[in-house]
């Protein structure tokens, strides 16, 4: 007899299950399933264009800086509008703070207290039984929230609404003061960062043997991270990179034409597939992806063949995302900047379309907007990396599925490994399910 | 120890990240016993609360039931944020339906806000600890903001957004900020970023229409804005009244 359970999903942002069938008290498959559903397309529809940034923010908690990005420039593209240097400059500032907020969190609670259970160094699998072992942690996590909270302040005015950033700029400007005072917490935040990056290294190699199975198939890598400028709030450009180092470039306001929606059964979530592939190929958004587009960079006109991506590393791709953005954000703050008094320009709705893409903290997010001559917006289509990652996702899990069946595993630690290997995706249960409501129904 | 459980129904997440990064959130995860919190914990005691936070508005049976159940078992619930206090930003999507928590339990406490303010959060969390009652100012946003000595009503109101900070009271600018009328708590957090206050914290007298009407009989709103006050009802419906 066959029983389906529900068992709500731990360590992510927002409410999941994993569907689990049980055959004779064996686990026999798993399906990764978001359940809630929240209609923000219908929030949004008929608002005033203005009204667009301020609402997308409660789309995410936990990375409403980059959604208040996407749609500011959805709505400049639209309005041609060309926003002054110092407003590009917070904006990245902006993002930089939110890296380090939603990695911090990813990390330190979500895959950390994974990998010390798997090497042995803990039996409660949560941020207090890694407290009771390695003490050092907590207050680490602690300080780099606070680092980036700081951050996102000074720069976007507040941590969940980013209000000081608005479609043509910026409301004001950072202080020199604000400026000095960041950098000394910065600065003072390298050496805590530095140690968390071993230690997470050294329990890495604790379970080199282990963390093999969590290898995903070869995926496409998407990415708009700019690379010249080097540079989170991206281009208008995004990159799908395959396995032999292949890329292919396209405006993102072609997205909808090139990321081809369907319906995954049994998981509400939509997914996206590249076109040009016969193969239905999984996407892979995120840390793994910003890596492969810097290596890909360096080798440029030549084919280099890009690994596997192993899951556990991705934590420590993190820690190097949080490091990079506490060095870079440092640069950006030392640096002399030319500010004129525009530090805005206005905007002149009128009916037009405009799409964005911006390197959220998990990966890709995409924005497309159409607006109409009254300056209300008709249609939205918003893409988070998510639901990008939702196919590989659902891959992941059924081969650790079959590997820990043919192991002869346990029900509990089938489910325990499962687990482990979604929260390396760092997925957002509240950003994926914002999609439009009348294709789950259908 | 008092065991407290954190839950979350339909929600972004913000005011759980808001406890996370609280400064008091250590003295928390020490001092009490944390029986259920998902975003960061795998324990899962779904009986036996002494306190739950509830974030989100309620949108399935199954999160009524569960809420009920909470609140039969002799649970003091504490409504989180916006969402859960008012119904949230939800509460306006044309394809769902969304209630705010206390349409099904009597919140033994709640704290409004989109997310709420650290202050008033971290004020809320340890009253949980220790017992002490918790209790919201009884004072509007005016009362915690610089400019409130240069507010005026008689210019016309034509605008909902600022371009550039403020040099005086944005009502004596003629962009539209529900200040006058909203619970304060946060230090009026928005307009010292530039930006009128949206009235997250709710109505200080709890009944959000009658309160927009009476302010809006004594400012002279221009038709554009009129025509567009849904926006003054960001958190909740027109219909729900603030508990
Ligand atoms: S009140 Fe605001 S921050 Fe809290 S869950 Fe609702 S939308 Fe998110
Ligand atoms: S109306 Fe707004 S800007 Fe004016 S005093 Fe009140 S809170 Fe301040
Ligand atoms: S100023 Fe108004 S909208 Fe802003 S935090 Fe305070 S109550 Fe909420």
């Amino acid at each position: 007899m066959k029983i389906r359970l529900s068992l709500p999903m731990t360590r992510i942002e927002g409410e999941s299950r994993l569907i689990v069938t049980r055959e004779k008290d064996r686990i026999t498959n798993v399906i990764y399933n978001m359940a809630t559903v929240r209609d923000f397309k219908g929030v949004i529809i008929g608002q005033h264009v203005k009204d667009l940034p301020k609402i997308v923010p409660r789309i995410c908690g936990i990375c409403p800086v980059a959604h208040r990005i996407g749609a500011i420039k959805a709505i400049e593209t639209a309005f041609d509008i060309v926003t002054p240097p110092i407003a590009e400059l917070l904006r990245e500032l902006a993002l930089l703070g939110e890296i380090i907020r939603s990695h911090t969190y990813s990390v330190f609670f979500s895959t950390l207290p994974d990998i010390m259970f798997l090497a042995d160094q803990i039996s409660r699998q949560d941020i207090l039984g890694v407290d009771r072992i390695q003490p050092r942690v907590l207050p680490i996590a602690s300080k780099l929230f606070n680092c980036a909270d700081e951050l996102i302040t000074a720069t976007a005015g507040n941590t969940n609404m980013a209000f000081n950033l608005i479609p043509g700029g910026i409301l004001q400007n950072i202080t020199i003061t604000q400026q000095q005072e960041l950098v000394q917490q910065l600065h003072a935040a390298i050496s805590h960062i530095k140690w968390a990056k071993e230690y997470y290294s050294w329990l890495l190699s604790e379970i080199e043997g282990e963390i093999q199975k969590y290898t995903l198939p070869q995926p496409l890598f998407i990415s708009c991270f700019d690379t010249d400028k080097n540079r989170f709030s991206g281009t208008d450009q995004v990159e799908l990179i395959s396995e032999d180092g292949a890329k292919k470039t396209f405006p993102c306001i072609r997205y909808p034409e090139i990321l081809i929606e369907q319906d995954m059964l049994e998981a509400p979530t939509k997914i996206a597939y590249f076109e040009s592939s016969n193969k239905s190929k999984h996407l892979l958004a995120g840390p793994h992806a910003r890596l492969t587009t810097l290596q890909t960079r360096s080798t440029k006109g030549k084919k280099s063949h890009i690994g596997m991506p192993n899951l556990f590393y991705s934590g420590l791709l993190r820690l190097d995302e949080i490091e990079f953005a506490i060095t870079n954000s440092i640069k950006l703050l030392e640096t002399r900047w030319k500010t004129s008094d525009d530090i805005s320009v206005a905007l002149q709705p009128q009916t037009s379309s405009g799409a964005s893409s911006v390197e959220a903290p998990r990966g890709t997010l995409l924005y497309r907007v159409d607006i109409n001559n009254r300056g209300r917006i008709k249609d939205i289509d918003i893409r988070v990396p998510t639901e990008l990652n939702a196919k590989a996702i659902s891959l992941i899990v059924k081969k650790i599925m079959t590997i820990c069946l043919d192991l002869g595993w346990t029900n509990e630690q089938t489910l325990e490994r499962v687990k482990m290997a979604v929260r390396c995706f760092d997925p957002c249960v509240s950003c994926a399910t914002q999609t439009d409501i009348r294709f789950r129904e259908k | 120890m008092k065991k407290i459980g954190f839950f979350q129904l339909n929600s972004c997440s913000g005011c759980m990240f808001a406890v996370l990064s609280s400064t008091i959130f250590l003295d928390l995860l020490k001092s009490a016993d944390i029986r259920l919190f998902r975003l960061i914990s795998d324990v899962q005691t779904e009986d036996q609360f002494d306190v739950v936070f509830i974030e989100g508005g309620v949108t399935r049976n199954e999160e009524a039931a569960l809420l009920r159940r909470l609140w039969t078992e002799g649970a003091k619930i504490i409504t989180l944020g916006s969402c859960a206090v008012l119904g949230g930003i939800m509460s306006h999507s044309p394809n769902m339906h969304i209630d705010p928590v206390n349409k099904f339990v009597d919140p033994y406490a709640t704290l409004p806000g989109c997310p709420p303010p650290q202050q008033l959060l971290g004020n809320l969390l340890m009253s949980a600890i220790d017992g002490i009652e918790f209790k919201l100012p009884e004072k509007n946003v005016c009362s915690e903001c610089p400019f409130a000595q240069d507010q005026t009503y008689d210019v016309e109101i034509t605008s909902l957004n600022a371009l550039h900070p403020p040099k005086s009271c944005f009502l004596s600018e003629g962009i539209l900020c529900l200040g006058p009328i909203t619970r304060a708590g946060c230090g009026a957090r928005c307009i010292k970023g530039a930006t009128p206050c949206d009235g997250c914290l709710g109505a200080l007298d709890r009944n959000l229409p009658s309160a927009l009407a009476n302010l809006f009989s004594v400012l002279k709103v221009s038709d554009s804005i009129r025509e567009y006050a849904a926006i003054a009802f960001r958190y909740q419906k027109p219909e729900l009244k603030f508990k």
